[in-house]
């Protein structure tokens, strides 16, 4: 009796399962992701209206089984204070009017010319090299070599700070992963795309970047120069610098060149080696030259899986490293053996004499998240005890597919 | 030998749903008298025999009892109130004018009041600030799924600078914020942008919510998210807007 009941119950999830792995996006495999890199007068929300737009475009531009195989993801580089440092030199222009403040911050009205101005003045101190700050870089080129490990092609598309992201990530990347790395560099505050002279998209009318080239001393190297006219296309944007008012304006020559380069750098880039499966949660460790730390992933089922248990019910660890570095990789390949409930994550210094500094990237349906975890030597030689680094939720979502949290 | 499977098989649906109720009602008794009781007043303290019926008030109770659905005054199902998280399932938002439209119970205008703290005033408890309500019902008087598009998105503006205090409450907040940029994307496309950007400057009217809101964006920096594919957008809206006319 207690069989029927379980094999009824099976089937019932099971069915549950399927009826909800089909209409998820993350259930599907994906040949390239391409990342939007932002620029520094842009606030997350808005960076995630520009992948919009950007994804919106080739939508359009590609042929269905071209565009199904992309993946989109942002990769949000921080504003450094400038908005609220404009908001708080403006504001009393303003008399006060916060609203009518984001109404110019995000194009909805005419930018002035005193606006304009001071959001230039601001910016053009800000030194280069503070810009690109240590951990938001080291994260994206988490990301993008965990990506590349996959088997997958990496493609940025980067506005204004973000080429400065995006040239750094590059040089952080070995010279085959270099290969599978590409960029579409849009109003480049940069001297260079990727170390050379590629193509890029920078406005005539952008008063950004005219002053940053009038203003040598600003950055250390002088910014690429327009190269491209939009004719008739009015916009609220009279910086001429917003990815969203200024480049992807309907129609506009600028448009139409970032979408053509897109598609022709997507064409140009190496499909690299897969090292690692590929899958709906993955997890990677990284760590340093010691030999050996270990990761472990105790599935919902109960399962602990690790380098003495390769295999579990759910996923599997395909990648084991004993001899310095890393990774280590976890997935569950597919929605199929994808489980309801808490996966948890943990790491285990097994073998090495000084303190390590690790690094687990998981990437759990929509979300990804990178720890890094400084591991005394102390507890060298511990086997079975791993140290719980994060937890991974997984239910089922309540309009159909699945919801993923991840928690420490 | 089919048929006796088959009997097997009911007897077995049988003992386990009669088994399992028999346990579940025990657990939710309270609630679901609390509920019928709200439902058809003439059934206080009727007693058990009533209780028991099969009728569709108790049915609907024991399902929002079980799914914690009940609320006890504005229930997702047929008393007379239209729960506004439950636009397209709740009996009683359906056919009616859109509960937030002007002329239909919008709070009045808390003027500087309003924004003297970071929550403002929700002076009829409907969880969002009144300003922002009245800006809603009466900027889009003629578009019931864009008005609730923009409470959806109103919701997550509020989790996301009145309960960002950590990194990872803002990660989190940032999918609520997603989740309500592709709803809205789904009804209005690229013109979502402009409406998302209008509602958000008439959110940030003080520079405390303005810095509050900054606040939450720099513990976003270096951090990577994904997106839906297009197809998917309808998903993401807390409604079926769909089900929504116009």
């Amino acid at each position: 009796m207690k069989n029927i009941i379980y094999i009824f119950i099976s089937c019932l999830l099971g069915t549950i399962l399927l009826a909800e792995s089909s209409a998820a996006s993350i259930c599907d495999s994906k040949e390239t992701v391409v990342y939007f890199g932002n620029g520094i007068k842009t606030t997350e929300d808005e960076a995630y209206d520009s992948l919009n737009i950007l994804k919106k475009q080739l939508h359009m531009a590609l042929p269905t089984e071209k565009y199904e195989l992309l993946e989109f993801k942002v990769s949000y580089n921080g504003t450094h204070g400038l908005p609220l440092d404009l908001l708080e030199s403006t504001l009393q222009v303003l008399s006060g009017n916060t609203s009518r403040f984001w109404r110019l911050f995000w194009g909805l009205e005419i930018i002035p010319d005193w606006f304009a101005d001071k959001f230039i003045l601001l910016s053009s101190v800000l030194d280069k090299s503070a810009l690109v700050t240590t951990d938001s870089l080291k994260n994206h080129v988490t990301t993008y070599k965990t990506k590349i490990a996959e088997g997958k092609k990496v493609l940025l598309v980067a506005h204004s700070q973000g080429n400065l992201f995006g040239n750094q990530a590059y040089w952080l990347l070995n010279s085959r992963e270099q290969q599978s790395f590409g960029m579409v560099s849009v109003a480049n505050v940069d001297n260079n795309v990727l170390g050379a002279d590629s193509p890029y998209t920078t406005l005539e009318t952008d008063k950004v970047i005219m002053a940053l080239l009038a203003a040598q001393i600003a950055l250390p190297s002088r910014p690429m120069e327009p190269n491209t006219e939009n004719l008739d296309k009015e916009s609220a944007d009279s910086l001429g610098h917003s990815f969203i008012e200024s480049y992807m304006i309907k129609s506009s020559n600028s448009e139409t060149k970032i979408t053509q380069q897109v598609i022709t750098v997507l064409e140009s880039l190496a499909t690299p080696s897969q090292f690692v499966e590929s899958g709906v949660i993955t997890i990677s460790l990284t760590w340093g030259s010691e030999p050996d730390v270990d990761l472990h992933v105790y599935e919902p089922n109960g399962m602990q899986v690790f380098w003495n248990n390769l295999q579990g019910y759910s996923g599997a660890l395909d990648r084991d490293d004993r001899s310095g570095y890393g990774p280590e990789h976890y997935t569950v390949p597919a929605c199929e053996t994808l489980e309801r409930g808490i996966y948890h994550v943990g790491l285990d210094y097994f073998k090495g004499d000084e303190p390590e500094l690790a690094t687990i990237h998981i990437e759990a349906g929509l979300l990804v998240r990178t720890y890094e975890i400084a591991i005394p030597s102390e507890i060298y030689g511990s086997s079975n005890s791993p140290e719980l680094i994060a937890n991974i939720l997984v239910k089922g979502g309540e309009n159909g597919g699945y919801d993923f949290e991840i928690y420490e | 030998m089919k048929i006796r499977r088959q009997i097997i098989l009911a007897v077995v649906l049988l003992l386990a749903s009669t088994s399992g109720w028999g346990k579940e009602k025990a657990k939710l008794g309270p609630c679901v008298r609390q509920c019928v009781q709200a439902f058809n007043p003439s059934l206080a303290d009727s007693g058990a025999q009533e209780f028991m019926a099969e009728d569709f008030r108790s049915r609907d109770c024991v399902r929002l009892c079980k799914e914690n659905l009940y609320q006890g005054e504005c229930n997702p199902a047929a008393d007379n109130c239209c729960n506004l998280d439950y636009l397209d399932s709740d009996p009683d938002c359906q056919g009616e004018p859109p509960p937030d439209q002007p002329g239909n119970g919008l709070p009045p205008d808390p003027g500087e009041a309003g924004k003297e703290t970071l929550e403002g005033i929700d002076s009829d408890g409907d969880g969002i600030r009144d300003d922002i309500q009245r800006y809603i019902a009466l900027t889009y008087p003629g578009s019931q799924k864009t008005r609730a598009a923009l409470r959806q998105l109103t919701f997550a503006l509020d989790k996301s600078i009145l309960e960002s205090p950590d990194e990872e409450s803002a990660l989190n907040n940032t999918e609520l914020m997603h989740r309500a940029t592709e709803c809205l994307w789904y009804i209005h496309s690229d013109q979502s942008i402009k409406f998302k950007n209008q509602l958000k400057a008439e959110y940030l009217n003080t520079l405390k919510r303005s810095r509050a809101y900054l606040a939450y964006d720099s513990k976003l920096s270096g951090h990577v998210f994904g997106g839906k594919d297009f197809d998917e957008y309808k998903t993401s809206c807390t409604f079926d807007p769909d089900l929504m006319e116009d």
